[in-house]
């Protein structure tokens, strides 16, 4: 249980966020942790740092069970950009500082974005939407979508380079 | 996000791409290290790495670092405590500590010393265990896909039902927008809880693209509730986790949207009403 006591708060808040509901980001929690637990060797330090592991492997899980609900008919909106720090008295940083606070920068950096280049952004990161599935939702021609997604993230990486 | 971005390498076969197809790769570089990219796109942008392009590997590495960090935007939240609990409850015991190996049970029993002697002992158990395992295995496996069906059928109705049944939910109406229009809506919310749900009577039936979408209006602010599908009957069900309580908005409204939803309202509300 050491592990859910630092990264309970992040892997909660992740699936939160794509599932926007929180009864289904509670099972994601506990299925991830569950994972976890029984394979304990599945981290590999060659695939990069625990936390960032830990929480693609969360991401997945959580767009795994949206794409569940939406087929059972069930619908729920990748919540909108928050920029507040997070919910008080939850583990503020369960990783190093820095990787808090690039996550925390990106987060309102993604708030100055305009309106339907975020959409785009955070459909596709936290919805895990492709470029045609964007377009066909959307209605929007797939060149359109194409563009204002690239637009969207170059502009967040020239403001995220700006930050430093 | 593409976990191939992180890792992804020029290959040692140097393949030319013509200037318009390693161009229309590059531009394809931030989504695909987002995983927004269909198959035909993957492609090309594999292709474009195995022609050697340090640059467009080295753009390609920035992309994935930037979404790496989109890994840790999402806000901390402490989750409910029955999570902590249901999980105590499923690893047991033992919860504190992590699992031994079965070398380190076997080194246990044998003694540090006979290292060899239990992973001998383990070898044989081990083979004795794949066959019978085998045969649990296949069993097992169905009916674990049938519980974890069942339970994840069964978590948002739990949910729903916490709320209704909860003395201090509060019910508030959402009544139709046009004159002489059967729809309505109620809407079950509880100042202890940071869920309310939202109950859909006799919404008029939406073409297979387009979703009701429920909006939570404070001021000129129109935030995204969720959306959700009627059915025949026009009855939906949204269940909506609140981003602060539910009396600190002005309104709510629930609009017709393309599937997916909006980032804001782009028809008039079907019903809206009034905190």
């Amino acid at each position: 249980m050491e592990l859910y006591a630092r990264y309970g708060g992040a892997v909660y808040g992740l699936a939160l966020r794509v599932l926007g509901q929180s009864g289904h980001a509670e099972e994601v929690t506990q299925d991830v942790f569950l994972k976890l637990w029984e394979q304990p060797d599945r981290w590999d330090p060659a695939l990069g740092r625990f936390s960032s592991w830990l929480l693609t492997l969360t991401r997945n899980a959580a767009i795994d069970r949206l794409r569940y609900e939406q087929r059972r008919g069930y619908h729920s909106a990748v919540a909108p950009v928050d920029d507040s720090p997070g919910e008080a008295g939850a583990q503020a940083t369960p990783f190093s500082d820095a990787l808090w606070y690039d996550g925390q920068v990106l987060r309102r950096l993604l708030a100055r974005l305009p309106a339907e280049q975020r959409q785009l952004i955070e459909l596709a990161f936290f919805g895990g939407y492709t470029h045609s599935e964007l377009a066909a939702m959307l209605h929007l021609p797939l060149g359109t979508v194409k563009t204002r997604l690239r637009a969207g993230l170059q502009k967040l990486r020239a403001l995220w380079r700006e930050e430093g | 996000m593409n976990a191939e971005g992180m890792s992804e390498q020029p290959g040692k076969e140097d393949r030319r791409l013509d200037a318009a197809a390693a161009r229309s790769a590059r531009e394809l570089l931030p989504a695909h290290a987002l995983g927004a990219t269909d198959a035909e796109e993957q492609e090309q942008v594999r292709a474009l790495l195995a022609s050697g392009d340090a640059a467009a590997a080295a753009e390609l590495a920035e992309y994935a670092a930037l979404c790496e960090a989109l890994l840790y935007s999402a806000p901390t939240a402490r989750a409910p405590e029955q999570v902590g609990v249901r999980l105590r409850a499923a690893l047991g015991p033992q919860a504190g500590a992590r699992p031994a190996s079965w070398g380190e049970r076997l080194r246990a029993w044998f003694g540090a010393g006979s290292a060899r002697l239990a992973w001998g002992v383990a070898g044989a158990a081990a083979a004795l265990l794949l066959v019978t395992n085998l045969l649990w295995a296949a069993r097992l496996a169905g009916e674990r896909a049938a519980r974890a069906a069942l339970a994840a059928e069964l978590g948002g109705q739990t949910e729903a039902v916490a709320l209704l049944m909860d003395e201090e939910t509060e019910a508030m109406p959402l009544p139709p927008m046009e004159e002489g229009s059967p729809a309505q809506a109620m809407v079950y919310w509880n100042p202890a809880r940071d869920m309310a749900m939202l109950y859909a009577e006799q919404f008029p039936p939406l073409p297979a693209d387009r979703v009701y979408q429920l909006w939570l209006i404070r001021g000129d602010e129109r935030m995204d509730g969720g959306y959700f599908t009627v059915d025949e009957a026009g009855e939906g069900v949204l269940l909506v986790h609140l981003p602060m309580p539910l009396k600190e908005f002005d309104a709510l409204g629930v609009t017709p949207e393309p599937m997916g939803g909006s980032p804001g309202p782009t028809s008039p509300p079907v019903v809206r009403g009034t905190l």
